[in-house]
């Protein structure tokens, strides 16, 4: 299955209704995306470079997919840079800003995306992999996110975008520390949401649901295809056209809020599911 | 007897919460070691035994904040309460299950919905419980054992722990609260043990915030306080 990560149209220009002018949205600054590789996060990475911004893309050790998108990029005119590391050690934070500096010399925009599902029951889970979930779902957006402050603040005009998910908010049932890890994103959005503004920063979190993606899920393909059709039925049951979104689903909003368009959204939670959880 | 276990002795409540259910003929223990590790809970579980309440306390806090330079110290604290959590949840949670009675209770805050700006550690591990405890209502509770969570105000002593200059998460009870009252012990008490009892049968999932309407407080509106009133 491919995905079509040009689906959708983009948020690319924005007009100055005062002297007529277009720009780029987000020409000329920079971003991290972690995770930005594939899925949801190739999706964003894609966005924010028509937008006009130069994107980091943080992958894991392999970075074939976060090479593989920056090539992407760049064949469409846009800067994008490709980092491996390990987001579950404390150090990787500092290293991936680092790197941000060194090759960009900036930072505005700073998109927690990365994210480690291993779908099981409570009574399933060992410490380590219950830890290794909080480490990298959540503790890597904290740890990046303070990082990231000194130079979002030498910005002044910082955005902190956190990929959640709706299960932050409704019961996965496939995954409790998947969940866990979620609620605890919904509260560091808003502690950074109230520590941010003095310095010219918001923070807010989108929460994807029922997206496409093409890599290989932690489902087996039975169960996946299993998952999808009760979707469906459930859909045609209660006449509600379900579709699943796209990853520019996500990097539309994405762009909207790390834009001076969306500086006045801070704090929040905008689920992008389609309505899913209202079923 | 009932017997309740605590899962965490630091919570400033518990002490006084523990003489109140002795009080009402409940046994009670309280844990003051490390339950974050599988070795630690077990433990615990052959010195206490399995409960039919666990409270789930964990009262790790920082005063780093995120405009800082500690991220560690808010990652240790956080983690200390999602861990302890996880550990009883499961250990003991699993032994309940296997002697067929008892529910879960998560002792927590309403900095688990609103930030506090002096101690995200503390707020940033109870938003991930509240969804834990979501979780743990569906999974266990097809089982029998069901899981709620308690919302506290914060209490007089724990005003230096969550003041912070940048948003109101200690309060003025004088404008800020409409029953005029802080939040004690005993407030909690009733919540316990509502969740303990028969009536509670239904409550699974779900969360008491007791704030005296403090959360809703908004636009600095000073209210009236006296009981007449001129009707149109």
């Amino acid at each position: 299955m491919s995905i079509d990560y040009l689906e959708r149209p983009a948020l690319v220009l924005g007009t100055d209704l005062k002297t007529g002018e277009h720009t780029r949205l987000l020409e000329g600054l920079v971003a991290i995306v972690t995770g930005g590789g594939k899925g949801v996060g190739k999706g964003i990475s894609i966005r924010l470079a028509e937008a006009g911004a130069k994107v980091v893309i943080v992958g894991n050790a392999n970075m074939t997919m976060a090479e593989e998108t920056c090539l992407f990029i760049r064949s469409r005119g846009g800067e994008a840079v490709p980092l491996g590391c390990d987001l579950a050690k404390p150090e990787s934070a500092q290293k991936v800003v680092d790197f941000t500096l060194e090759k960009f010399g900036r930072l505005d925009i700073l998109v927690n995306n990365a994210a480690y599902q291993p779908n099981r029951d409570i009574v399933e889970y060992s410490t380590e992999l219950f830890k290794k979930v909080m480490d990298i779902n959540l503790m890597s957006f904290l740890r990046l996110s303070m990082c990231a402050m000194p130079h979002l603040k030498e910005s002044g005009r910082g955005r902190i975008i956190n990929i959640s998910s709706v299960h932050g908010k409704k019961v996965a049932s496939f995954d409790i520390a998947y969940a866990t890890s979620k609620g605890g994103v919904t509260m560091l959005t808003r502690e950074l949401a109230v520590i941010g503004p003095q310095y010219g920063i918001t923070c807010n979190a989108i929460l994807p649901g029922g997206i496409e993606i093409e890599f290989k899920t932690s489902m087996e393909k039975g169960d996946l295809k299993e998952f999808k059709s009760i979707r469906v039925e459930r859909s045609r049951k209660f006449k509600f056209r379900y579709k699943m979104g796209f990853p520019s689903d996500v990097g539309n909003m994405v762009v909207f809020l790390a834009s001076e368009q969306g500086k006045h959204y801070n704090g929040t939670q905008i689920r992008a599911d389609g309505g899913m959880i209202l079923f | 007897m009932k017997k309740i276990l605590f899962t965490d002795g630091k919570h400033p409540l518990v002490g006084e919460l523990a003489k109140l259910l002795e009080a009402k003929g409940y046994e009670v223990f309280v844990n003051n070691s490390d339950i974050t590790t599988k070795e630690g809970v077990r433990a615990l579980l052959a010195k206490a035994g399995a409960p039919d309440a666990l409270v789930i306390s964990g009262y790790a806090t920082s005063r780093a904040t995120l405009d800082g330079d500690d991220a560690e110290a808010i990652v240790s604290a956080a983690e200390e309460n999602i861990l302890s959590a996880f550990q009883a949840a499961k250990h003991i949670g699993t032994k309940m299950l296997e002697e067929g009675r008892g529910t879960i209770i998560f002792l927590s805050s309403i900095f688990a919905d609103k930030p506090t700006g002096g101690n995200p550690a503390y707020a940033i591990s109870q938003g991930a419980l509240q969804m834990f405890m979501r979780e743990l209502a569906m999974y266990y509770g097809n089982m029998g054992l069901r899981a709620n969570m308690i919302k506290l105000a914060p209490i007089a002593a724990e005003d230096p722990v969550f003041e912070s200059d940048v948003v109101s998460a200690t309060y003025d009870i004088e404008t800020k609260v409409p029953t005029h009252l802080r939040v004690d012990a005993e407030d909690a008490l009733g919540a316990i043990l509502y969740f303990l009892g028969d009536y509670a049968k239904n409550a699974n999932g779900t969360d008491i915030k007791l704030d005296g309407g403090l959360l809703y407080f908004y636009h600095d509106r000073v209210y009236p306080r006296t009981k007449e009133v001129d009707l149109l």
